[in-house]
């Protein structure tokens, strides 16, 4: 008994101690003269301590056993300083010749407790753990759905782990049937695949890519991939996340200023050929004849006054392309006044030239910005008179309409191919570029497009080559400031 | 006599050209598009043609002078693209078409002449 590791205490049927074990005295802190002789009650803390006689004549009396088993039991004991131990206690019925006595076996438990609590708490925070994460994930996935960027994030294996609604859009495969899938089955796109292989393997990969995809009517789109690793730098990364941006729009806009850009590189760089080639020549070559010196004189400021032309229409066209160069000063006028001005301001250039002008009464609604439909008209005019060289009847005629007013200008110049007239409005684009002695910068007709566009008119074109050319321009009435007036 | 062909649309570069050139060893032929260009290369076997890039007409400049390039009769003349495109890959592009230099507008006619007598000789 003594050797046991269990705790031994034996009492008699009054709940007596008639001995116990160093274990006992150990565990509840006892001298064994302290207990032996004593009631059991002293090794138990209220409110049980008090009813454990109850407990003991209960059995006797009846033989009903609430406390006896082979089957260990949980009871709390309490110690000499008061403080209370988890106990397993097995009690049972001993024998000693003609006299009942019980042996109850008692194991400290208090560990035991202790890993209990331990794992109780622990599931309530793994039970909170799992709520945060469900949380955070119902967060991640309307982030996710909620940003118009595709986004792609693969694991470390190069798996891909998700693609959010933009991404399944465009590469046009749903998550679910990528989800798990190796990068090089999921996604189709080469350069896509390539890229975030290289982000994956690499730690100097390129900070962005570019890649085209053909939707399904035929559009080109390119896209801008651009993958960042997840958790830091790229050497311990947890997997990527690649954005993927629909950027069509800007490389469109980059491409046409940088064509802008060089043409008109190209237009400015002409006129300065002559005037720094001829100037040259005149300070070197001192053989040249008077003659000869003065058509040179000649060519420089013809040319310098061509840059100064190409310069003011660039200018005025990137006022109007800026749009705020565009704010547009609506008021009524007459129309046949106003082309009566432009036409006697350009007569000088027009010595050969006839002059037919009828213009129908301007309709009380008609409101227009008089600075631009001047410059319309300057424009228009301009071109008939440069582009009929051998002279010829030039009309301008006016017809108010129900919705609007037409005014057309027509002259039995050069004329165009039906080529040459779709090209009419591009930038730099001149009907006759080896006539030097039609003189003009390929701006006019793009600066009229958009100052009829501004007043959300339309210019009309119609041309014969030999025959002549007649340019209508229709202004809608009813045009008001409040509207915007660049569509 | 030596045979230089200028081909311009621009009268004006033309005859700076010309005017640049002029000398009694050297004789200046003109013409004002690629076609003309071609026909005067076959006819008169120039040495040198000087040939602006971008012009007008069914042949530019770069077509011109693969034409001449590629025919055995007129591929030993030398071409000297004159261009106002002065980007990196026009220029490419001059070489690829075969020209032997390429020269960009504006330039200073004595930078010109020393360019053509560097490829003559």
């Amino acid at each position: 008994m003594e050797a046991a590791n269990d705790a031994l205490v034996v009492i008699d049927e009054r709940g007596i101690i008639e001995s116990c074990n160093r274990s006992a005295l150990h565990l509840f802190g006892y001298e064994r003269s302290e207990l032996v002789g004593r009631n059991v009650k002293i090794l138990l803390p209220e409110p049980i301590a008090s009813q454990h006689d109850g407990f003991i004549r209960h059995y006797l009396e009846t033989g009903e056993k609430r406390i006896l088993g082979v089957r260990g039991r949980e009871v709390e004991g309490q110690r000499k300083d008061g403080t209370l131990i988890p106990l397993d206690l097995v009690v049972s019925e001993v024998w000693v010749g003609p006299r009942r006595t019980f042996l109850g076996a008692l194991r400290d438990i208090s560990e035991r407790k202790r890993a209990e609590r331990q794992i109780v708490e622990l599931n309530e925070r793994l039970e909170r753990r799992v709520i945060e994460s469900e949380q955070a994930r119902e967060r991640m996935a309307a982030i996710l759905a909620a940003v118009a960027d595709g986004i792609i994030v693969t694991d470390n294996d190069m798996r891909v782990v998700i693609l959010n609604p933009a991404a399944e859009a465009l590469l046009g495969v749903p998550s679910i049937a990528v989800s798990g899938q190796p990068l090089s089955a999921a996604i189709a796109d080469d350069v896509l695949s390539r890229y975030i292989v290289s982000a994956h393997n690499s730690a100097d990969y390129p900070s962005a890519v570019d890649f085209a995809i053909i939707d399904e009517d035929g559009a080109n789109h390119v896209f801008q991939a651009k993958s960042s690793a997840i958790g830091g730098r790229a050497d311990h990364a947890q997997g990527f996340v690649t954005s993927i941006r629909d950027v069509t729009r800007e490389r469109e806009i980059d491409r046409l200023k940088t064509d802008f850009i060089s043409t008109a590189a190209h237009e400015l760089r002409t006129p300065l050929t002559s005037i720094q080639g001829f100037t040259e020549v005149l300070m070197t070559r001192h053989d040249l004849g008077a003659g000869e010196a003065k058509k040179f004189l000649g060519y420089i400021n013809l040319q310098a006054r061509h840059l100064a032309n190409i310069i003011a229409d660039l200018l005025d066209l990137s006022k109007i392309e800026a749009g705020d160069g565009l704010a547009m000063t609506l008021e009524h006028f007459d129309i046949g006044d106003l082309a009566g001005e432009v036409s006697a301001m350009l007569r000088p250039m027009a010595a050969n030239h006839r002059f037919d002008q009828n213009f129908a009464a301007t309709p009380a609604a008609f409101r227009a910005d008089r600075m631009k439909l001047s410059q319309i008209l300057k424009n228009v005019l301009g071109n008939a008179i440069k582009y009929s060289p051998a002279g010829g009847l030039i009309r301008l005629w006016g017809v108010a309409a129900p919705e609007g007013y037409e005014i057309a200008i027509s002259d039995e110049g050069l004329g165009m191919t039906p080529e040459q007239v779709q090209r009419i409005f591009q930038r730099f684009w001149r009907a006759d570029a080896s006539n030097t002695a039609i003189e003009g910068t390929g701006l006019g007709m793009t600066i009229v497009e958009a100052l009829v566009n501004a007043h959300r008119g339309r210019v009309g074109v119609e041309s014969t080559v030999g025959e002549g050319t007649t340019i209508t321009i229709f202004l809608p009435l009813g045009i008001d400031d409040a509207q915007d007036p660049y569509c | 006599m030596r045979k230089i062909l200028i081909v311009d649309d621009q009268v004006e570069v033309r005859d700076l050209v010309e005017v640049t050139l002029r000398g009694d060893e050297v004789q200046i032929l003109q013409a004002a598009s690629g076609e003309e260009a071609l026909s005067v290369v076959r006819s008169e076997k120039p040495e040198l043609v000087l040939m602006d890039v971008m012009m007008p007409g069914r042949l530019d400049g770069l077509e011109a002078t693969r034409a001449i390039k590629s025919d055995p009769e007129t591929c030993g003349c030398t071409v000297i693209l004159l261009t106002a495109k002065g980007q990196e890959a026009d220029r490419r592009r001059g070489l690829e078409a075969g020209a032997e230099a390429y020269f960009t507008k504006p330039f200073s006619p004595l930078a010109l002449i020393e360019c053509i007598e560097s490829h003559l000789d």
